[in-house]
């Protein structure tokens, strides 16, 4: 563990501080580079690789389907977000939440009331 | 002399024992409740061995309260060791309530998968959903209470659904044998209902939201009880009632992959790993639609090694919630500096649940993915494929990243108290321990981990291609994650909530319900008040005409003929008086 820390954060892991982040980077680029190599070589060369499916067996398969789906589950999230993302205490019944501009809000009111009403024996 | 154990359902010692726990001094409490699973196990382990069986005769119908086999034998195991991890997890708790619900919860889960009859499942299915409610009470807010009857109400109609199939079932057939119910592919009326039933508590899509709802409303224990016993429980019951009702193929699909979005978008952590629970349900419910003995192996290894990564988890969120009072993403991070066993307790979960080779994801997650293999299925291949990305996303990254890493959140809390270390440090070396060694587990499993396809040896996880394209599909979405992070793509943690199928009966619903009965109140308040009007206008009518200056009884009258009316009226008094 390396002793050399910033004066401000010296409890930060040597993975957590901010100059160590590019060499944690590169390392990693390095590993995924080093995998795709190591399945090269053991499909070409060594004729080992199996599989259940033939799609299975081609260099470099699963890397590039764990890379696009994680890229999809994040960005397909993002957009998920502006569909169902709502502020903090949304469900909350004991504030009365001022969104509806219907006069339908009138009729809500019971809930409320019959809600805050357990309120008080809680 | 120790006979009458033998027909003591295992279990029974954690609901018996537990109910003496309020009785006990304070500080004895927790401790006692921790000595009930030792005692427990002591109890299966000495007195129960494959194809034991206790049937008894009541009412002229026959019962099978114990029926001990390899299956009933793996979840009991599992769940002894959870309710040891949870017990110590909560030494420290001061509330007795909890204790004494923690483990008639453990033991009615415990109980309820040795039960070879469907009515004994029936009584201790709703021992496990009255039990647990406790543990969401036991936060004592007024969001939990809430929460809580939801819970409850979703919990005990499964039970309800599960006896309405136990008796069609029994009307049907003349058996309550809780035994394999698929015959031919297909599904009687009767066992649909109990499929209902046991689809509620395994959390299938759109029966899935009490799930994310309620526990991470649970107390920083009582998540770690929630998340062991009731949906395996129900993985337990499908493995025996359904396995190869291929229909739970697609469903399982769809359970491991759209609770990844929810997961990704969520910031409370607590509800993230709720979400990744539901997901890796789906990786169980496909292993038992697929149905083959190395299938079944699966889904039973997957729930084994899941409860202990799944469990060490949310332990170590808790240990976060318990220490700085929040598992939101947006108020945390950086954690590390003071927390740092917590941090490596909940790497190596997170390593675990993705699946890393020598982590006990990789030896459980493995089986699974054979079985679709050999089975040809390329679709479920691929969904479980994305569905093991995405795992990395919510459970690998995210968890351990946005919590204990990230930006500095400014929080220096103290370490985890002893006890709660003791269970994460015991959780993680299983965790580790399976993943080096899978042996261990695979030895206990239903049908010996025997794969059939690959000449009947036990199955072996590590394979140099196996390892290899594992190790690539993790560390390119690591790769991807870092690639979003850099070119700051990757959405921030904001306090948000976020909708899901609940909104249906929290919102939705009720504005239905409660408009509608607004509606019908207004109509009645205007129809009423139209009768009124209309009411006193003939009434001011027929005053007016009876009454008025102008009418009869209006006038003025002589005081002889009041007086003369008066009399009369005592006569006919009198008169009726005495006939």
């Amino acid at each position: 563990m390396s002793k050399e820390s910033t004066e401000k954060d010296t409890l930060a892991w040597w993975i957590a501080r901010p100059e160590n982040t590019d060499t944690i980077w590169y390392t990693l680029v390095f590993v995924c580079v080093a995998l795709i190599a190591g399945d090269f070589v053991y499909h070409s060369f060594m004729h080992d690789k199996h599989g259940y499916f033939s799609f299975e067996t081609a260099i470099g398969f699963h890397a590039a389907y764990g890379f696009g789906a994680f890229i999809f589950v994040v960005l397909l999230g993002k957009e998920l977000r502006k569909l169902i993302m709502r502020p903090e205490g949304y469900y909350d019944v004991s504030v009365d939440t001022p969104h509806h501009d219907d006069d339908n809000h009138h009729e809500d009111e019971p809930h409320t009331d019959e809600l805050q009403g357990g309120d008080h024996h809680a | 002399m120790l006979d009458w154990l033998t027909v003591l359902p295992p279990g029974a010692i954690l609901m018996i024992g537990a109910v003496f726990v309020p009785l006990l001094p304070k500080k004895f409490q927790a401790w006692f409740a921790l000595l009930l699973p030792v005692l427990s196990a002591g109890h299966l382990l000495g007195f129960f061995e494959d194809g034991y069986s206790h049937s008894l005769t009541m009412l002229g119908l026959e019962f099978n309260p114990i029926r001990v086999d390899r299956l009933a034998l793996i979840f009991g195991y599992i769940f002894h060791i959870a309710a040891f991890l949870s017990g110590l997890y909560a030494l420290k708790v001061e509330d007795s309530i909890q204790h004494l619900s923690g483990m008639v919860y453990a033991g009615a889960a415990i109980a309820a998968v040795f039960a070879g009859d469907l009515i004994s499942l029936f009584v201790f299915w709703e021992l496990t959903a009255i039990s647990s409610v406790f543990l969401i009470w036991a936060s004592r807010n007024e969001d939990a209470l809430q929460c809580g009857v939801r819970y409850l109400i979703i919990q005990v109609a499964s039970g309800v659904i599960l006896l309405g199939g136990a008796l069609l079932h029994f009307k049907d057939t003349g058996s309550l044998a809780f035994v394999n119910f698929v015959d031919g592919g297909n599904l009687s009326t009767a066992s649909t209902v109990i499929l209902w039933s046991f689809g509620i508590k395994a959390a299938f899509p759109f029966l899935h939201n009490w799930l994310q709802d309620a526990y991470p409303k649970a107390t920083y224990s009582g998540t770690v009880f929630l998340s062991a016993f009731t949906t395996k429980l129900a993985i337990y019951a499908l493995a025996r009632g359904f396995a190869g009702f291929s229909f739970l193929i697609p469903i399982g699909c769809i359970m491991t992959a759209f609770p990844i979005f929810f997961a990704v978008i969520e910031n409370d952590l607590r509800k993230v790993l709720a979400y990744s629970l539901n997901n890796q349900l789906g990786f169980m419910v496909v292993g038992i639609g697929i149905g083959t003995q190395l299938a079944i192996d699966g889904a039973c290894a997957h729930a084994f090694a899941h409860i202990l990564y799944k469990g060490l988890l949310f332990m170590c969120m808790g240990a976060v919630l318990f220490r700085t009072g929040t598992t939101k993403a947006s108020e945390l991070g950086g954690l590390h500096r003071t927390m740092p066993y917590t941090t490596i307790f909940c790497i190596v979960g997170g390593m675990s649940i993705s699946a890393f080779p020598l982590f006990s994801g990789f030896a459980a997650k493995s089986l699974i993915a054979s079985a679709a293999g050999y089975e040809q299925m390329a679709i479920v291949t691929f969904v479980l494929l994305f569905a093991s990305a995405g795992v990395m996303e919510h459970s690998g990254i995210k968890i351990p990243f946005f919590a204990f890493f990230a930006h500095d959140s400014g929080k220096r809390p103290k370490e985890a108290p002893w006890n709660m270390l003791l269970a994460m440090g015991i959780a993680a070396f299983l965790c580790i321990a399976i993943g080096v060694y899978p042996a261990m587990l695979y030895d206990i499993l239903p049908n010996h981990a025997f794969d059939v396809n690959h000449g009947g040896d036990v199955y072996s996880a590590y394979s140099v291609t196996h390892v290899v394209t594992q190790l690539e599909l993790l560390l390119f979405a690591a790769f991807a994650f870092g690639l979003l992070m850099r070119w700051k793509a990757y959405p921030p943690e904001v306090p948000s909530v976020n909708l899901d199928f609940d909104w249906v009966y929290r919102k939705a619903l009720p504005f239905l319900v409660f408009g509608t009965w607004g509606i019908v109140m207004a109509m009645w308040n205007a129809g009423a008040s139209i009768i009124s009007d209309r009411a006193s206008k003939v009434t001011s009518a027929a005053t007016n005409a009876l009454l008025g200056p102008d009418s009869r009884f209006g006038k003025d009258v002589e005081s002889s003929f009041s007086a003369l009316w008066a009399a009369i009226l005592l006569v006919i008094y009198l008169l009726l008086y005495y006939v």
